[in-house]
């Protein structure tokens, strides 16, 4: 088939290919304002531009059930990071601007808020970075760890590995819904992460071969395993 | 509590996007169902294409729109919001997909291969649905590729925002799957050339 006739085609196609029928945006609309802006889920101005994220995403409730083992992580986490200087640490807020600031408290609830001016950047963004470092570089060794296929070789300790698997992932989630991921890069990584972390947790002790192809056509498309070695080889020539 | 309903409006109406944005983040509800208005319709239109199913494309609708309220507090704009909205409908219509398809796999691993099963290749011979069906068995990545440029009109630029790969990799999966779908329309090159 010629070209110009499959242009042709396409152009067709696109008054023809799963056209939608009428939805009832009015009636959608009501679930998304009750979860948007009811409840405890909902977002909250605060002063300024800062904003709390109480839980905002619709399915925070069910996070919290499994957040509870994530104790331990989110206490690493209980640091701050200056917005925009998330992936170059920075000696200090010479110019006096505010510092932002990720708290993740009892129940892994996760606000986001100003600490004073004259706060040093280095000083909030340190810990965070390390433990981002230590995420970043655990997510490495475990997808280079997966098998690509049913006839390579067998998941390793396969319990341990899907645990490690729903661990990052609710690292991952946690990252997400932190300034962290206002990092337009991070976050997109954040994002691919978190859908094949998602995957990978649900694998079974004696995989599919099509479960694993799946993962990995998922990791392939969107170059994860590269953007998550350029990222930890940027945190390496940072020191970290 | 539910806003009253207010008509679609034209992208270029009312409050430009970047003050329905901030008031939308201080928790201004009609800003979100302005902002809701504009967009509702193209991403209902994106998810259902990409899914094929109206209930779901429902629920995805919605699934969209509070995820992307959720994270508005970081859209900084570096891209068009349409295109950061989107990226949010794609990545999520493309994990309730695969999961989908886990469950159909699943079934029809229990012997429900028939519940699922394609039309036989007899069954349709019009171009235009066997274009559809050459377009829904390419590949995720290819057919996603078509169905952004070709049928719903993006940049690679941004197909590769929306879909985290380079540039380059959109024009090329577009490339690659032009090509599958030639071959899947061979049939049809004697019915051109009479």
């Amino acid at each position: 088939m010629k070209d110009e006739r499959l242009d042709d085609l396409l152009r067709e196609a696109k008054q023809s290919y799963r056209v939608p029928p009428e939805a009832p945006f009015d009636a959608l609309w009501e679930r998304i304002e009750r979860e948007s802006f009811d409840g405890p889920r909902a977002l909250v101005p605060t002063h300024g531009d800062a904003v709390v994220l109480d839980g905002v995403r619709r399915d925070a409730p069910r996070r919290r059930g499994w957040l509870a083992p994530l104790v331990g992580i989110a206490a690493t986490l209980l640091v701050g990071f200056g917005l925009g200087r998330f992936t170059a640490p920075t000696d200090g807020t010479a110019d006096g601007t505010d510092v932002s600031r990720t708290v993740i408290g009892a129940g892994g609830v996760l606000t986001v808020d100003r600490i004073g001016q004259g706060a040093s950047a280095k000083e909030v963004a340190e810990p965070l970075q390390r433990a981002t470092y230590e995420y970043l570089a655990r997510a490495v060794a475990l997808l280079d760890s997966l098998p690509r296929s049913a006839q390579a070789t067998p998941l390793r300790n396969d319990a341990r590995f899907v645990a490690d698997a729903s661990q990052l992932l609710g690292t991952t989630r946690l990252l997400l819904d932190s300034p962290a991921a206002s990092d337009p890069r991070m976050r997109a990584l954040f994002e691919d992460l978190e859908l094949v972390l998602a995957q990978v947790s649900r694998l079974r002790t004696a995989p599919r071969a099509d479960e694993l192809t799946f993962i990995a056509e998922a990791m392939d498309e969107r170059a994860v395993v590269p953007r998550l070695r350029t990222v930890t080889a940027s945190y390496t020539a940072s020191g970290y | 509590m539910t806003t009253p309903a207010i008509a679609l409006q034209a992208p270029d109406a009312g409050p430009d996007e970047r003050t329905l944005i901030s008031r939308t983040v201080a928790g201004d509800r009609r800003s979100a169902r302005t902002l809701y208005d504009r967009h509702a319709k193209r991403v209902h239109r994106l998810v259902f294409r990409i899914c094929g199913d109206e209930e779901l494309a429902c629920d995805l609708v919605q699934d969209v729109f509070v995820r992307a309220f959720s994270q508005l507090a970081g859209f900084r704009g570096d891209s068009a919001f349409t295109t950061w909205l989107h990226r949010i409908a794609v990545t999520t219509a493309l994990n309730q997909m695969r999961k989908v398809k886990r469950i159909r796999a699943h079934e029809e691993a229990m012997g429900d291969e028939d519940v699922h099963a394609a039309p036989a290749r007899e069954a349709d011979p019009d171009l235009k649905v066997r274009l559809h069906a050459a377009i829904d068995a390419l590949s995720e990545g290819l057919r996603m590729t078509v169905l952004l440029h070709d049928l719903e009109g993006y940049t690679h630029a941004e197909i590769g925002t929306m879909l985290g790969v380079a540039e380059g990799t959109s024009k090329a999966r577009l490339f690659e799957a032009r090509a599958k779908l030639r071959v899947a329309l061979k049939d049809f090159d004697d019915f051109f050339n009479d």
